[in-house]
């Protein structure tokens, strides 16, 4: 049983730090340019994840004892306990369930496979969703273009000055067809952030190639429509959460689904071939809470 | 795996403090630890919105070189920018965090009945 002392502390803990999260988020999105900016130009990381701004920023991707460190009010010595990264331990425990060679997974192995990386990243991860699936969830993924957003979206509207620096991002160019649901905003004006992150995380799934399509028509129509995945590079260890909004590759590309310029970036796949092996898995997000874009191990834990 | 850091004041320390809220923390039962801990996380609330409020009055230019001069940690020289385009910027700051610390007080009153 959960002592009223220990209640007080978790109830505070997580409420304060859902609320820092959502205020970290929308100063981010309040001040996008110049904190982008700041952080593009910012030579050492380290430096500035002591700093102000990577306080608030950089607060998934360093330990939290100098986040926490870094914000104290007085000059004291203070022992906090910093945050281990698992990503290693992660990497160990698929690859004794990941095989070698790219190929489909048994049913098994999905099962243990899922299982690995709801544990870790704290998340309801699977195959399936109410008996709804793809065709595979290890496969090849390989870089796909940029998709128009909204009609009259063009390359230099699509990107901010940040993305516009980073030479692979801008290099990918705009696909000349839209996604397959469309356009992402019926107009400019309509177009919000949630849009922005949809198209910005999107991958390209076979969803042609899914069994029983013809049986469950109605079922998959909606199904695939943004849809959450973990996708995780198992050798690497980076992972985001991606959302369905295009249809592809082919079956003859050799390649099993497709990222955006961003994705690629993100999973360690934006150089020489840019394609390489990912696990790709459901996410059950029921209440839509889990945000698009990249994730360390553990970063939903206690959320 | 426990790490002993040395931590430093912020550009606007001397304007605001949670001691307030700490011994709010104090009335509850809790490790020292564990103070410590939601004490850290209040002023990562404290500092999201003095940097919410501060941005807010600048324009987009100014706003960069605010946040570069602190990323730099260069406290002076963050006055004088800030001092040159906000008005009441004191004040401002001053009710920034008067507002996020009632709402931890209050969260912390909701813990205690």
């Amino acid at each position: 049983m959960v002592s009223v002392k220990r209640s007080h502390y978790r109830f505070l803990r997580k409420k304060w730090l859902k609320k820092h999260n959502l205020a970290r988020k929308k100063l981010h999105e309040k001040h996008k340019e110049a904190i982008d900016w700041v952080i593009e130009r910012f030579p050492a990381k380290e430096q500035l994840a002591s700093s102000a701004i990577g306080t608030l920023m950089l607060s998934n991707f360093i330990p939290t004892a100098t986040v926490l460190g870094s914000i104290s009010q007085d000059p004291v010595e203070i022992e906090v306990v910093s945050k281990v990264d698992r990503t290693n331990q992660l990497l160990d425990e698929l690859s004794q369930s990941v095989p070698d060679k790219v190929r489909p997974l048994s049913g098994d192995e999905e099962l243990k496979i899922s299982a690995i990386l709801s544990k870790y990243y704290a998340m309801d991860v699977r195959t399936d969703i109410n008996g709804l699936r793809l065709n595979r969830s290890f496969g090849v993924i390989g870089a796909e273009q940029h998709l128009v957003r909204f009609p009259g979206d063009t390359m230099a509207t699509h990107l901010d000055q940040a993305e516009r620096n980073n030479k692979i991002i801008y290099s990918s160019g705009m696909a000349p067809g839209r996604g397959a649901w469309g356009y992402f905003a019926k107009s400019k004006a309509e177009f919000t952030d949630a849009d922005r992150e949809r198209e910005k995380w999107y991958i390209a799934v076979q969803t042609f190639s899914v069994p029983n399509y013809n049986q469950r028509l109605s079922d998959y129509r909606d199904f695939f429509k943004w849809r959450k995945m973990l996708v995780v590079n198992p050798k690497g260890g980076q992972a985001l959460v991606a959302d369905i909004a295009d249809s592809g590759p082919a079956l003859w590309t050799g390649k099993h689904l497709g990222g955006s310029p961003e994705v690629m970036y993100s999973l360690g796949f934006s150089e020489g071939s840019r394609k390489g092996p990912v696990l790709y898995f459901f996410i059950n997000d029921v209440d839509d809470k889990i945000p698009l874009g990249p994730i360390d191990v553990g970063s939903y834990e206690n959320k | 795996m426990l790490e002993v850091m040395r931590t430093n004041k912020y550009f606007y320390s001397h304007l605001v403090d949670l001691r307030s809220i700490e011994d709010e923390l104090a009335s509850l039962d809790l490790t020292k630890q564990e103070k410590k801990e939601l004490l850290e996380i209040a002023h990562m609330n404290l500092h999201g919105t003095i940097l919410d409020a501060i941005l807010s009055e600048l324009n987009e230019k100014d706003k960069r070189h605010f946040l570069t001069l602190v990323a730099n940690g260069e406290d002076e020289k963050i006055w004088e920018h800030l001092n040159a385009k906000v008005e009441k910027l004191e004040e401002k700051i001053r009710d920034a965090s008067e507002q996020i610390k009632k709402e931890l007080k209050k969260d912390i009153a909701k813990v205690k009945t």
